[in-house]
C-alpha cells in the first residue's frame, strides 16, 4: 500500500499544486449548505471506512471464491462442481448489487459496471467467441459477451453434457476467459479502492469533482438503471407496452432477477442513510446531511421523504413474484406498482436532494448533439 | 521536457486561477478595463458569417443521421461558398468562405472527410464493424452515421473546422506578427485600426457574447452564441471556470492595443492561446469519459470518441501547442483510434492519461 500511495503522491503532486492555485484566489460565495453545522469529512470517512471499502472487499472475496469454484469445474466438470459454481455465481452477483451504485473513482475509471454487467448478453457473440477460442475480452465489442450476464447464460441454459461432450474444451476455455476477465477487473478495482481513502476523504467539497458530488451522481445514475434497465425496459415501459422479458437481468437463471433488483435498491437506501455494510450501525450519511439542512419537499422533511420512498420501492420490488420474466406478463399490477414506486423517488433523489446539498447532477450532461 | 510541460501547465492554471475581480491595485499606467467586450469600432461580421456557414453545413451533415445521402460536391460548394444557395439568406450575398481559411496542413483532411461521409451516407446497410452505416443508441433515441471503423465524419468536419479554421485563424493567424505587427494609428470608422480589427476578428472566431462569464451573465442554451467554441468553453466552465478568463484576456488585449502597450497585448495572446488549447483538450477528455460511461453502447461510445478525436486533432493548430503534431497524430490518434468498434477501456484511459499529463489536468481528468 505504501509504495503505491507514495507513487501516487509523487506523480500527482504537481497537478495537486496546480489545483491549489486554481482555487486559492477564489472565495466562493458561501452557500446555505456551508452555513449548517455538518462535518462532511466525517461523513466521507463513514462512507469509506464502514461502507465502501467493506462492500468492495466482500465483492472481491465473492469473486475470488467464484473463480475458485469455476476453475474446479473447468478442471473437473461434475454435477457437484457445477452446482457449486452456480451458487458462487449467485453469491457474487448479489454482492455486486451492493457496489454497483459506487461507479466513481477507480470504478468509473475501469467502466466497472459496464464490463461486469451489460445485459441482455449477446448469445450469438458468445457462441462465436467459443468457436474462435477468443482469449481477449477487452474490446468494446465484447462487452455484451462477458461478465455476469454471459455466465448467467452459460450456466443456466446448458446442462452438464454441454461441458463434457464434443467441443467441451473450447467451451471450458471460454468459461476460463470469462472468469479471468471478471476477477482481474475486480481485483484491480479493489486494490485501487484500497489506496483511495485519502483522495476520497480529502475531496470534501460539494463541487463537481468532490466525493459527495460524485457519490450523489453515481447513486442517481444507478438508481435510474433499476428503473429503466432492470424493470422498465423488460416490462415494456420504454417501448409502448411491448415487453422484452429476455432483456431482464438474470433472465436465464430466472429466480435471481427480483432479488438482484431489491438488493440494489436496498443498498442504495443504506448508502443514502450511511448505514454500515454489516447493517449494524447507522452512521453519518446523506440523510443526516439533509436533516441538518432542513429542507422540506412535498410537505415532508426531504430527508424523511427520500428514506420512505426508497423503502417503499424496495418493498414493492420484493412483492413482484419470481421469475420476473414471467411476472412481466402475469403480474402486471405488481410490476407497475414497483415501477411507479421507483419512479416516484427519482424526483426527490435527483432534484430535491442535489439542490438542497448544492450538488450538480452532471451525468446526463450530453451536449445535445 | 516533461518538467517544462508541467510548469507550463501550472503557470497556465495559475493565470486562470481566479474568476473574481482582482484589480484592487490598479497600476497607474493601466487603464481600468471594461467588464464587457464593449469598445468602439468593433466589427467581426466576417467571422460571424463563417460561423453561420458552419452552422448550416452542420445541419446538412446531420441529415445523414436520419438516412439522407450526402453529396461531397455540395459540401465542397458550401465550404467554398461556391454557387451554393444558403437557407440563411443573409449568407447569399457574402463573399466570405470557410475553405480559404483552412490551415494548409488540414486541406487534405477535409477533402478526405467529405468523401468519407458521402460514401458512408450511401451505405445500404446498418453500420457494423467493417461496414459504414447508421447505428442507433441502445435506448433508440440517437442515431449517427459511422464509417467502417466507427468514426463519425460529421463530427470531424464540424469540430475539425472549429480547429483548423476558427482556432487556427485566431491563435495562429490573427495573433501572428503578420497580423499584429500592423498599423495601429489610422482609425477606419466602424473597424478601428488594422491591429484593433485583427484583434476583434480573433474574438469573433471565439464566438462568445461580449459579457461572456461576467457576474450578470447567464448562459442561454439555444441562443445565437450557443455553438462552437463558446459552447464548449461553457460546457467545461463548471470545472475550469474559463468563460470569464477568455473574455478578460480579449478585453485586456483590446484595451492594451488602444494604449499601444504591446507587452500587455502579447501577454493576453499567450493567455488566450493557452486557455483555448485547454478547452479543446478538456473537451476531448470530457468526451472520452463519456465514451467510457457509455462503453456498452456502440452509437454513443463511437459518437463521443469521434468528438474526442476531432478535439484532439484540433490541438495541432495553435502555435504554442504543447503536444507536437507527431504526438497528436501518431502517438494518440493513429495508435488508439484505429477502430472504435474494438477500442478498449484501457485504450481510452491511455489517451486520457497522455492528455491529462501533458496539459496538467490530472486533478480534473475524472470530472471533466
Amino acid at each position: 500500500m505504501m509504495p503505491f500511495a507514495s507513487k501516487f503522491i509523487f506523480k500527482n503532486i504537481l497537478a495537486l499544486m496546480a489545483g491549489i492555485f486554481l482555487f486559492s484566489g477564489c472565495k466562493e460565495d458561501s452557500k446555505i449548505n456551508d452555513k449548517v453545522d455538518f462535518d462532511r469529512k466525517a461523513m466521507l470517512e463513514n462512507y469509506y471506512d464502514n461502507i465502501i471499502l467493506l462492500a468492495f472487499f466482500d465483492f472481491n472475496s465473492k469473486v475470488n471464491e467464484l473463480k475458485t469454484q469455476g476453475s474446479r469445474f473447468i478442471n473437473d466438470p461434475t454435477m457437484a462442481n457445477f452446482e457449486d459454481f452456480k451458487s458462487g455465481f449467485a453469491a457474487s452477483y448479489k454482492s455486486f448489487q451492493k457496489v454497483k451504485a459506487l461507479e466513481m473513482g477507480p470504478s468509473a475509471n475501469s467502466s466497472f459496471k459496464a464490463n461486469l454487467n451489460t445485459y441482455p448478453t449477446d448469445t450469438q457473440q458468445i457462441e462465436q467467441n467459443i468457436l474462435s477460442n477468443l482469449s481477449d475480452l477487452s474490446s468494446a465489442q465484447q462487452i455484451n459477451a462477458k461478465g455476469f450476464p454471459a455466465l448467467d447464460f452459460l450456466l443456466f441454459t446448458k446442462d452438464l453434457n454441454f461441458w463434457t461432450g464434443t467441443q467441451a474444451n473450447l467451451r471450458l476455455d471460454y468459461l476460463d476467459v470469462l472468469l479471468d476477465d471478471i476477477s482481474q477487473l475486480t481485483n484491480q478495482n479493489f486494490s485501487e479502492w484500497e489506496s483511495f481513502r485519502q483522495h476520497f476523504i480529502n475531496a470534501s467539497g460539494t463541487d463537481v469533482g468532490s466525493s459527495l458530488g460524485q457519490l450523489v451522481n453515481s447513486i442517481n445514475k444507478d438508481y435510474e438503471l433499476i428503473k429503466n434497465a432492470k424493470i422498465g425496459f423488460p416490462a415494456g415501459k420504454k417501448t409502448l407496452g411491448r415487453t422484452y422479458p429476455e432483456a431482464s437481468e438474470g433472465f436465464y437463471s430466472k429466480y435471481l432477477s427480483i432479488e438482484l433488483a431489491a438488493l440494489n435498491c436496498e443498498a442504495i437506501r443504506f448508502l443514502y442513510k450511511g448505514i454500515s455494510y454489516d447493517g449494524n450501525t447507522d452512521g453519518l450519511g446523506l440523510e443526516d446531511y439533509l436533516m441538518e439542512i432542513g429542507t422540506q419537499s412535498f410537505g415532508k422533511p426531504t430527508y424523511q421523504l427520500i428514506d420512505d420512498q426508497l423503502r417503499e420501492a424496495s418493498i414493492a420490488i420484493r412483492e413482484i413474484p419470481s421469475p420476473f420474466s414471467e411476472s412481466i406478463e402475469i403480474e402486471k399490477d405488481k410490476v407497475n406498482r414497483a415501477y411507479t414506486a421507483i419512479q416516484k423517488t427519482i424526483i426527490s433523489l435527483k432534484t430535491e436532494m442535489p439542490s438542497a446539498l448544492g450538488i450538480l447532477i452532471t451525468y446526463q450532461d450530453n451536449d445535445g448533439d | 521536457m516533461k518538467i517544462t510541460k508541467y510548469i507550463l501547465g501550472i503557470s497556465l492554471i495559475t493565470m486562470l486561477s481566479c474568476e473574481k475581480e482582482e484589480d484592487n491595485n490598479p497600476i497607474s499606467t493601466t487603464a481600468t478595463l471594461p467588464s464587457t467586450y464593449n469598445f468602439e469600432n468593433v466589427d467581426f461580421s466576417g467571422q460571424t458569417t463563417r460561423l453561420d456557414m458552419l452552422s448550416e453545413i452542420v445541419s446538412y451533415l446531420k441529415t445523414a443521421n436520419s438516412g439522407s445521402a450526402l453529396d461531397q460536391n455540395k459540401l465542397e460548394d458550401m465550404f467554398l461558398n461556391d454557387g451554393f444557395t444558403w437557407n440563411n439568406a443573409d449568407l447569399n450575398g457574402s463573399t466570405k468562405k470557410l475553405g480559404n481559411k483552412v490551415s494548409d496542413d488540414a486541406q487534405a483532411s477535409f477533402a478526405n472527410w467529405f468523401g468519407a461521409i458521402d460514401f458512408a451516407s450511401k451505405s445500404i446497410s446498418a453500420g457494423s464493424n467493417g461496414n459504414p452505416g447508421l447505428i442507433s443508441s441502445n435506448s433508440g433515441t440517437k442515431t449517427y452515421l459511422f464509417d467502417a471503423s466507427g468514426l463519425e465524419h460529421g463530427q470531424l468536419i464540424e469540430k475539425g473546422t472549429m480547429g483548423a479554421v476558427f482556432y487556427y485563424q485566431a491563435t495562429s493567424v490573427y495573433f501572428s506578427d503578420g497580423k499584429m505587427n500592423v498599423d495601429n494609428e489610422t482609425v477606419t470608422e466602424g473597424k478601428g485600426t488594422d491591429m484593433q480589427h485583427h484583434w476583434d476578428e480573433a474574438f469573433g472566431y471565439f464566438g462568445a457574447p461580449i459579457d461572456f462569464g461576467t457576474a450578470d451573465f447567464t448562459y442561454n442554451s439555444g441562443s445565437d452564441y450557443d455553438r462552437f467554441w463558446a459552447k464548449y468553453a461553457n460546457g467545461r466552465n463548471s470545472v475550469l471556470n474559463l468563460n470569464n478568463e477568455f473574455l478578460k484576456s480579449f478585453i485586456k488585449g483590446r484595451e492594451a492595443i488602444a494604449r499601444k502597450d504591446y507587452s500587455d497585448r502579447d501577454e493576453a495572446i499567450l493567455e488566450i492561446r493557452k486557455n483555448w488549447e485547454i478547452i479543446s483538450v478538456a473537451t476531448a477528455i470530457h468526451y472520452l469519459n463519456g465514451a467510457k460511461a457509455d462503453i456498452a453502447d456502440d452509437a454513443l461510445r463511437m459518437h463521443q470518441l469521434s468528438e474526442a478525436y476531432a478535439f484532439i486533432w484540433s490541438l495541432k493548430f495553435n502555435p504554442d501547442q504543447i503536444l507536437s503534431d507527431v504526438e497528436i497524430q501518431d502517438d494518440i490518434l493513429n495508435t488508439y483510434f484505429g477502430n472504435l468498434y474494438t477500442i478498449s477501456v484501457g485504450d481510452i484511459n491511455s489517451v486520457i492519461d497522455i492528455l491529462a499529463q501533458a496539459y496538467g489536468l490530472q486533478t480534473y481528468k475524472d470530472v471533466l
